[in-house]
């Protein structure tokens, strides 16, 4: 658990300082890739998912540069749900690394951390994609927003970025990436393969902008200013498909002004802009949700809540799919338990099960094999507390009773085990096992 | 974070080398950023010139060059325009009439040069100016130095660039990457800036042209163009001033100074200062007594006043073939000139004011002051070699290559796989057929260049599929698959796609030297090194009286019939004599005391010398 200082910030998106003189100052490497990725728009918690870096690594780096100057935080309009949400926020992320956790990859013998492993496995996973997945842009993406995300993402993944280390099969996966990434780059960026492209694979959600992309770029901050000076390449060299293409986008404009003009009118233009974003982003996630991609999912009502905060249909989007990646999530962290308490190693399996309990701390069941395993592998205080929360979590289970009982004798105060174990026989009389017990405390008691 | 970059900290310091046709350059990234690495003597740039004395000293850089004009046959200039290229290339040829070094014919084809009665292959002698460049910084330093970038011309083919690679290794150096010079100056200009916008390089350097078009945004530098002329540079606009000098010569005496390879030499060195001049002054006067010795002291003198306007004129076609060479690469990037936010001039070529004009005409806009032309390209490779050994993620250089690479096709065609100013790393394949009934093997030759002729390109290697099925000629297909490295190494396959049957070769450019001939340079050169450093200071004293004896010795004789007119001359000249005396014996002694105090007395002498035949003489 983090400090709740460092939680709140997690909410927060750090803005670069126009006034700040980068130049002049000594930023390491990993610095440099952090503010690579600041927006002013993306609070730190996602960013711990784009730079594929620990909250209190990043949070601790964020904190030097504000020190230095380089940044400064965004103040958000009281986030939806506070604290609460952002430790939400970044289980949600665990999950969504962990989604790759299996990979043998991540085990190979080769000069690259975790996270870089991970990282380069979830962008080889979304070459899959169409070229706007793979690109993380939507079909309305200007010609310089096209360039931004093939740069962002060449500098992520292009093998110079890795030079001199053994790479082991990652060599072959980051020639990859970045062949399908440059190739998204070169179809998308010239009109004509950008449209042939449009028409045989219309992007995600009509005219939207993908939450998750290899580059994990977020849309840039001022689009008015990027859509307008932009010709993007090939252009001039085709006027008339420039004046079509512009045509249709005036079409697509109209048509998406009318469907939003409830948003537009109670905010302003910019305003207006993020809610239609955000609203494409939730539209997606649902759509994410309907094929059974719940992961994706929570990332995209995450990150339609970057966009509007307030909107409590995003907010409870989120919490649901959330919910059900965490159960997912859990179910498989404790079966990996049961193969522990299988071969033996009740530590193990008390540590998973406390872990699938912190995911879906309803869950008592889970509770009581932490409690259990725990207390075979001799951290009777840590089973302790969890056979506590298993009974405050449901007080009507026995099994948590008898697992609270079981941790008190062992620690030998034997009345409040009698109690305990009486509790369960009261919820279930028929168990035979806690009737045996009863009559060998009292036993001992005498 | 994970692991960081390679462990460089046992290879020692990483360094940018610019590995010029005239000039060279080395500079580091420290902890202020890139920065030029100074000689000893303070300079920024050390003159890409090797010789071997009459005493069998090898000199490099500025000696090297001083003492040219006395030593012309063993002085080795100019080497990179001969770098990695065949013997008998159009290009080597035209050459051999232009140097005053004798060149002749390799075991493999490749270029050999004579100095000091000895035979060099150029990368190994430009391996003479690389171990220089990292003496220089070692001393500045005071830390060994392991690993380097060196930077080329972006039109160098894969022959030019592996031979500038073993040149390194023969250096004893690891060189991590060779890169493109206006690659690396657009590295310089934009490093840590924060730009977005796209910017031309115009290099117009000693030997060579380069245009190169980048774009520039969230750190990452992308080569969109890249265009050059390797035989236009700036001695080829010296080359113009000595012809203008020559001709004038000839229509005045009768006598064609090429002849005489020591005339050629003082010209070649009296037009570059006259050009270099005329960058700041509006003419200049060139001197040259004593050009042509007739016998029996009589001797011809060369006179004659450069005007920029007159310089303008000489060269002026040679400065517009530049501006053509932009408009391609301007197409090839599939840009307009108003697109173009920054013009970064490099080369020292690029101070004439006429050139400046030019680009300033072109592109619309004063080019950028920001960077020094002479500097910009080693700070580049300085910074590559830096975001390459700290594993760097917040800058990338996103390189192209630089030409078509291809395979020769039936009617010795030249059939483009990849195509020019692709980004690497890429890949390609392309499907051909057999053109004969029953042909049981391919064979594929890999080229690279720009001709549609495939005999007119560079070979880069070749090898053959064979076992095809017998059938009529069009039945059978062949795959072939290029493939470049980020480093930029081709890798080619051919597969029989009937049978899956394949072959594949790396493409390993050729020098013109073999493995074992790199190695045995790389162990001698070695051997070179712990002598020359242990004789220290002392060669360098002696070199110098070595030059003043014979500048002496060549004055001498032309000085004697003037001076011995004159009242004042018996004593001068027993003076000199003296001296001289002096001198000579303290060189046979090797006695470095007397040598040094001799100096002073034989620059008198000269000196007395120069002003008797410049006052009296003419």
């Amino acid at each position: 658990m983090v400090e709740l200082g460092r939680e709140s910030l997690l909410t927060l998106a750090p803005v670069l300082r126009a006034d700040s003189d980068l130049k002049s100052l000594q930023l390491n490497a990993q610095e440099g890739f952090i503010i690579s990725q600041v927006d002013g728009l993306t609070p730190a918690g996602v960013l711990c998912d784009l730079l594929a870096m620990d909250e209190t690594t990043l949070i601790i780096a964020l904190l030097r540069l504000e020190k230095l100057g380089v940044v400064r935080w965004a103040r958000r309009n009281t986030g939806p749900k506070g604290v609460r949400q952002s430790a939400d926020d970044t289980a949600a992320q665990r999950v969504i690394a962990d989604s790759v956790a299996e990979d043998p990859a991540l085990t190979e013998a080769c000069d690259l951390s975790r996270d870089e492993r991970l990282l380069i496995l979830k962008a080889e996973g979304s070459l899959a994609g169409t070229h706007w997945e793979v690109l993380g842009i939507g079909g309305d993406a200007t010609g310089a927003e096209v360039k931004r995300a093939y740069f962002v993402a060449s500098k992520s993944f292009h093998p110079d970025r890795f030079f001199g280390r053994d790479l082991g099969s990652f060599r072959g996966r980051l020639d990859k990436i970045f062949r399908g990434v440059k190739l998204a780059y070169d179809t998308l960026s010239r009109e004509e393969s950008r449209k042939s492209y449009h028409a045989a694979h219309p992007p995600p959600v009509e005219l939207n902008q993908k939450s998750e992309g290899i580059s994990g770029a977020v849309q840039s901050p001022a689009p008015s200013s990027t859509r307008a000076t932009t010709v993007p390449r090939g252009e001039s060299a085709d006027d008339k498909a420039a004046r079509l293409e512009k045509r249709r986008q005036q079409i697509l404009e109209e048509r998406r002004s009318k469907r939003l003009s409830k948003h537009a009118s109670s905010a302003g233009q910019a305003a207006g802009g993020r809610k239609r974003k955000a609203e494409e982003i939730y539209q997606l996630g649902l759509a994410q949700l309907n094929r059974g991609n719940v992961f994706a999912a929570v990332a995209s009502f995450k990150l339609a809540m970057t966009y509007d905060e307030t909107n409590e249909r995003y907010q409870n989007a989120f919490a649901e799919a959330n919910g059900g990646a965490l159960l997912e999530r859990a179910r498989q962290v404790a079966g990996e338990a049961e193969d522990a308490v299988a071969s033996g190693k009740s530590g193990d399996a008390g540590r998973l099960f406390s872990r699938a309990f912190e995911m879906v701390p309803h869950r008592a069941e889970y509770a009581v094999r932490a409690a259990e395993q725990l207390l075979a592998a001799g951290k009777t205080s840590e089973a302790l507390r969890f056979a506590t929360q298993a009974v405050e979590v449901s007080p009507n289970r026995p099994s948590a009773h008898v697992a609270k009982a079981a941790v008190l004798e062992n620690t030998g105060d034997l009345r409040a085990a009698l109690v305990a174990l009486e509790k369960a026989q009261t919820l279930d009389a028929s168990d035979s096992h806690v009737t045996k017990s009863i009559k060998r405390l009292m036993k001992r008691l005498r | 974070m994970g692991p960081s970059g390679p462990d460089v900290g046992n290879m020692g310091k990483v360094i940018g080398i610019d590995l010029g046709t005239t000039n060279s350059c080395v500079a580091i990234v420290d902890h202020d950023g890139p920065r030029v690495i100074p000689s000893r003597t303070g300079q920024h740039t050390m003159p890409s010139v090797v010789a071997i004395t009459e005493s069998g000293k090898q000199l490099v850089g500025h000696l090297a060059k001083r003492q040219a004009i006395t030593n012309p046959r063993n002085t080795i200039y100019g080497a990179k325009r001969l770098i990695g290229r065949r013997w008998d290339s159009r290009d080597v040829q035209k050459s051999i009439s232009l140097v005053s070094f004798d060149m002749s014919k390799g075991p493999h084809d490749d270029v050999r040069l004579s100095m000091g009665g000895k035979e060099y292959a150029i990368p190994e002698i430009s391996s003479l100016v690389l171990h220089e460049m990292r003496v220089v910084a070692e001393e500045n330093l005071g830390e060994s130095v392991g690993q380097a970038v060196i930077t080329v011309p972006a039109y160098f083919n894969d022959n030019q660039r592996q031979a500038t690679k073993d040149a390194g290794r023969i250096a004893g150096l690891d060189v991590l990457r060779i890169i493109n010079e206006p690659t690396a100056a657009a590295l310089a200009y934009g490093y840590g800036k924060g730009l977005e916008q796209k910017v031309a390089i115009y290099d117009l350097g000693g030997g060579t042209f380069d245009i190169s078009i980048l774009e520039i945004g969230q750190g990452v530098f992308e080569v969109l163009s890249t265009g050059g002329d390797t035989f236009l540079g700036g001695e080829d606009f010296d080359e113009r001033i000595i012809a203008w000098l020559i001709e004038d010569f000839q229509g005045q005496h009768g006598i064609d100074l090429r002849q005489d390879k020591m005339a050629v030499q003082r010209l070649r060195d009296a037009a570059e200062k006259a050009k270099i001049e005329l960058s700041s002054l509006n003419e200049v006067d060139i001197n040259l007594p004593f050009i042509f010795s007739k016998g029996k002291g009589e001797a011809l003198h060369l006179q004659k006043q450069l005007t920029r306007a007159a310089l303008d004129g000489l060269v002026g076609d040679l400065i517009e073939r530049t501006v053509a060479i932009c408009e391609q690469a301007l197409d090839d990037a599939g840009m307009k000139k108003s697109d173009i936010a920054a013009v970064i001039l490099v080369g020292g070529m690029t101070r004439m004011p006429r050139v400046q004009r030019t680009v300033n005409d072109f592109f619309g806009i004063p080019p950028s002051k920001g960077v020094h032309p002479d500097e910009v390209v080693a700070c580049g490779a300085a910074i590559q070699a830096h975001l390459l050994s700290t594993g760097s993620i917040d800058t990338l250089l996103l390189d192209v290559t630089p030409h078509h690479l291809g395979i020769m096709v039936a009617g010795g065609l030249f059939d483009v796989i990849i195509h020019k100013d692709t980004t690497i790393p890429t890949s390609a394949t392309k499907v051909f057929t057999t053109v004969r009934d029953g042909q049981p093997q391919v064979r594929i030759m890999v080229l690279q260049g720009e001709s549609s002729q495939a005999e007119e390109n560079e070979l880069l290697g070749e090898f053959v599929l064979d076992g095809l099925r017998a059938a009529p000629r069009g039945e059978v297909r062949v795959e072939v698959t290029f493939d470049i490295t980020a480093d930029g190494i081709v890798g080619v396959s051919a597969k029989d796609v009937e049978t899956g049957r394949e072959q594949t070769i790396m493409v390993t450019a050729s020098s013109g030297l073999t493995e074992d001939e790199i190695r045995e340079m790389a162990a001698r050169n070695q051997d070179f090194l712990v002598k020359s450093d242990s004789a220290g200071g002392n060669d360098e004293v002696r070199q110098k009286v070595q030059n003043l004896l014979n500048e002496i010795d060549k004055f001498l004789p032309q000085a004697r019939p003037i001076i011995d007119g004159t009242d004042f001359g018996v004593d001068a000249l027993n003076k000199a004599e003296q001296t001289l005396e002096r001198a000579r014996h303290a060189m046979l002694q090797k006695d470095t005391k007397e040598l040094s105090d001799c100096i002073k007395p034989l620059e008198r002498t000269l000196s007395l010398l120069n002003n008797v035949i410049q006052k009296l003489g003419g």
